[in-house]
């Protein structure tokens, strides 16, 4: 089904809405809980909290692209899920996620509402726009997909170590980025 | 804590990026199905060519396939001669000479190198090319795999052109030969650790039991007069000037990995 019409249901108050995005975007939205998770139980206990969330977003949301609009909740209610639940046991991707971030952040200026601020993430889109098409979705591929370095490597036909020199150097490039556009508050 | 916070507010770039990296998957290696077929036809090729000339002058050793204890599905390893080209590691997250070294996931180990192949593993259309070092152990520095002096290990590494060739990035693994004594700095593989094949689960430890993180700062390999290495990457190893590494030895290298590894 196309994703107007599947929208189209959720504004009908259809419940085969959920339906239909199960069969369209559920293993989407596993995958990217499972990448944050590595648990079956609670990346399908995400994933059914995101069909709750999108029913309750639409309407008033009519999203363009429904892909990203399903992942980026699945996204966050799974890095809420990690953080109530798993965060004390300090291991995972997301320990790994923080730790790659941890030299972009790191002694600089950046404080935590200036991080968090919606202008921050536009910040980020332009800065991701400025780098080559490859590095672009290798770092989106990580840091927003949480995919792990041999996934991306087996994604896009390269070596992993060309992945890790990649995110190194795109991370190095995105503080200097951060620090240089004023994300100060 | 402001890790966390960068990493929520990624969460929030713009829609079009998140689309764009889920939109690529790079098709199987351009020598996909085509590899396939050549290894195929290599294969009848071998078995042909056994038929007719044991004593043939130019005898064609068969392409060996191996038996794969763990893995499972639709997957076949065999013996290949004339690796593709992989291209090198060239592009590598820059580590200290200590970390390298004191990365504790590694086994660190020095040996000669008794055999080198070439396997061609296929699945479905996917094709993927490794080298398989096999390193006859003399010594331990540091081990994680359970390895012992006077045990094989075989290293996995990118393909390795026996005729000598060299490639553009002279990664230093690639300039191995058998009879050649190193170092090798390796992650064992765990018994559980597989890769999801198009048809198959291979379990690593079925090709090798360790691999080089990568092919240039993992190896150091006894040339004759000198030790073939990264110098980028050890700046204290051998820290005279050039005209004093004649006769460098992986002894000299031993002495300062020890010394970084009591720290």
């Amino acid at each position: 089904m196309e994703d107007r019409e599947i929208i189209k249901l959720y504004w009908e108050r259809n419940e085969r809405a959920i339906a239909e995005t199960s069969e369209k975007y559920g293993r989407y939205c596993y995958a990217i809980a499972w990448n944050i998770l590595h648990r079956r139980e609670d990346a399908e206990e995400c994933e059914n909290d995101t069909y709750l969330a999108a029913w309750k977003a639409m309407p008033p949301k009519c999203p363009s692209r429904l892909s990203v609009f399903l992942g980026k909740i699945t996204r966050n209610i799974a890095l809420d899920y990690y953080d109530y639940h798993m965060a004390q046991k300090r291991s995972g991707t997301v320990v790994e996620l923080l730790s790659e971030f941890s030299e972009c952040v790191a002694d600089t200026r950046l404080t935590e509402h200036a991080l968090e601020a919606k202008e921050t993430a536009a910040g980020i889109s332009r800065f991701l726009r400025q780098q080559n098409s490859l590095n672009r979705m290798i770092f989106v591929r990580r840091y927003w997909y949480a995919d792990s370095i041999a996934d991306i490597a087996d994604r896009f036909k390269i070596s992993q170590s060309k992945v890790k020199t990649s995110l190194f150097r795109t991370r190095k490039k995105l503080r200097e980025y951060l620090e240089t556009e004023d994300v100060l508050l | 804590m402001k890790e966390k916070k960068l990493l929520r507010t990624i969460g929030d770039i713009d829609q079009e990026l998140i689309a764009e990296a889920d939109g690529i998957r790079v098709k199987k290696r351009k020598y996909g199905w085509i590899t396939a077929a050549v290894c195929a036809i290599l294969m009848i090729a071998a078995g042909y060519a056994v038929w007719f000339g044991k004593n043939t002058p130019q005898n064609q050793e068969p392409a060996a396939e191996w038996q794969l204890e763990h893995s499972a599905g639709d997957i076949r390893v065999t013996e290949i001669t004339d690796p593709p080209e992989m291209g090198g590691s060239s592009l590598l997250a820059y580590m200290t000479e200590d970390e390298l070294v004191t990365q504790n996931d590694t086994s660190i180990f020095r040996g000669t190198v008794e055999n080198i192949q070439n396997i061609c593993v296929t699945s479905g259309d996917g094709a993927y090319y490794y080298g398989i070092i096999t390193i006859n152990v003399r010594e331990i520095y540091r081990d994680l795999g359970g390895c012992e002096a006077g045990q094989k290990i075989r290293i996995l590494t990118d393909p390795i052109h026996l005729d000598g060739v060299g490639t553009e990035d002279m990664d230093v693994i690639k300039q191995v030969q058998t009879g050649m004594e190193g170092i090798f700095i390796a992650r064992a593989y765990a018994e559980n650790e597989t890769y999801e094949l198009d048809n198959g689960l291979l379990f690593w430890t079925d090709l090798a039991d360790c691999e080089l993180p990568d092919g240039i700062r993992y190896a150091f390999l006894q040339m004759d007069g000198y030790v073939l290495y990264d110098k980028n990457a050890y700046p204290s190893v051998f820290a005279a000037e050039p005209q004093d590494l004649e006769g460098q030895t992986l002894d000299d290298v031993a002495a300062v990995i020890e010394k970084m590894l009591q720290k």
